[in-house]
């Protein structure tokens, strides 16, 4: 079976209108936070891949000894998106 | 206690996170560890802004009734900015879970499909399943949880259930640790004697490799009603060298002879189902349970008198966006009235959004 047909997503069915200055803040920091490691992993690649540890990126095993914390994850998410759950019920346009 | 699969590069040739197959991709495996992260944000922090934002609504006197309709309480809580970003958090990490999910197994679609078929007449336990299953309407008219070919349609739904489950439960079942640890916390009949165990709706079968694990000497059963799903549950007791007889049934139609088990476990299943079709599969139970016997049901809460009017909304949020059709009916159903009038005796347990009844025939 090749994938079903996407389902279309109810856009404007849940957030609210005003909430836009708080997404566009919520992608500045995603894409500063993005650039940094596409920034660090084309240095780490690069030096990998000359010293010959990995053939290509793509060909990393998946290996239980090396695991990421989710602490460190649930921190990035926290850091992006955090300023959300502080808005509540009433939005601050002033 | 974990389950798991080590030093075998498996179909996708990127290994096993527990007993699954890893991503096929280093990169699908990060997009979904990022969506995981994401979506414990929503349970851990955007959940308990959104009941907040809303029970000071409910204080300031927008919502009059103890026990409101759903439309009264969705005019007050839908317009709420920490609940609207909440519902677009939880739907949107439904959806782009499910999608990688699929794309990432695609790629290594052939060798999954393969290792399906090469475990069908491999032990120690055994599968019975008919590719021309006729399954009831209610149960195809929707794909489940939103998941791509639902349950039945798709022959890697096991995989992909399996994957997706893990990004929705947070990692917390990995290596099966939180189901073993339940399966070892059920009760038993009160004569103690558990020689034949049947779980009823076993999905991937990770519930009832437990059961073996805890009484290796009893007669194990497992039954489900999605083809991809019990065949994946064989694959994966056959991985793990567990005797369990896996076969596709419909609960509220068995094939087991009357009195024939002494512990049922019956785990999120009856909110999966139409009220009516779900008190058959109780019934159903019933009559396959020995005299003395146990049925152990694990499901939804039921709404409360008076209503908790966040966890209503949450749940009917659910049956709106997350195609749970009939789960809603389900926890307005009074399930314990019902059992009580079934059972000679009946316990209820509330553990936050579960409950337990063990039922004693």
């Amino acid at each position: 079976m090749t994938n079903p047909k996407r389902e279309r997503e109810p856009l404007g069915k849940f957030a609210p209108e005003g909430i836009n200055d708080h997404i566009l803040h919520v992608i500045f920091e995603l894409a500063a936070e993005l650039w940094v490691v596409k920034r660090r992993l084309a240095e780490v690649e690069g030096a990998a891949v000359a010293k010959g540890v990995i053939e290509s990126p793509d060909a990393i095993v998946r290996d239980d000894s090396f695991q990421f914390d989710n602490t460190d994850r649930d921190a990035f998410v926290e850091r992006i998106f955090g300023s959300l759950k502080d808005i509540g019920a009433k939005l601050d346009t002033q | 206690m974990t389950a798991e699969v080590t030093g075998k590069v498996g179909p996708t040739g990127r290994g096993h996170i527990g007993t699954m197959a890893a991503m096929s991709s280093y990169d699908d495996e990060s997009y979904l560890d990022f969506i995981e992260g994401l979506r414990m944000f929503a349970l851990k922090s955007m959940n308990p802004a959104s009941a907040k934002a809303l029970k000071a609504e409910i204080a300031a006197g927008k919502i009059k009734s103890e026990n409101p309709d759903i439309s009264e309480t969705r005019a007050v809580a839908d317009p709420l900015p920490a609940v609207g970003i909440r519902n677009r958090m939880l739907r949107s990490t439904q959806g782009l879970n499910w999608d990688r999910i699929v794309d990432s197994y695609d790629k290594n679609r052939a060798a999954l499909e393969q290792e399906l078929t090469d475990a069908e007449t491999a032990g120690p336990g055994s599968l019975r399943w008919d590719p021309d299953f006729k399954y009831p309407e209610y149960f195809t008219a929707v794909p489940y949880h939103r998941q791509p070919g639902s349950y039945h349609a798709d022959p890697l739904g096991g995989h992909i259930y399996h994957y997706g489950t893990k990004v929705f439960h947070g990692g917390s079942n990995d290596k099966d640790e939180a189901k073993i640890e339940r399966i070892y916390e059920l009760p038993t009949p009160k004569d103690g004697k558990v020689e034949k165990f049947l779980d009823v709706a076993c999905a991937i079968g990770s519930g009832t490799v437990a059961a073996k694990l805890r009484w290796p000497n009893a007669e194990i059963h497992g039954i489900e009603l999605a083809a991809p799903l019990v065949r994946y549950a064989h694959m994966r007791a056959t991985r793990l060298n567990a005797d369990v007889k896996f076969s596709q049934q419909l609960a509220e139609k068995l094939d087991f002879a009357d009195n024939t088990f002494d512990l049922i476990y019956m785990s999120t299943l009856l909110h999966e189902m139409p009220v009516a079709e779900g008190r058959k599969a109780i019934q159903e139970a019933k009559r396959v349970l020995r005299p003395g016997g146990l049925l152990v049901i694990h499901d939804m809460v039921q709404a409360t008198t008076p209503l908790d009017i966040w966890s209503d909304y949450d749940r009917y949020f659910d049956h709106r966006f997350n195609n749970e059709p009939y789960a809603y009916k389900y926890v307005h159903s009074d399930i314990d009235s019902f059992l009580k009038a079934e059972f000679a005796e009946v316990e209820n347990s509330v553990h936050g959004k579960t409950s337990t009844w063990n039922c004693h025939k």
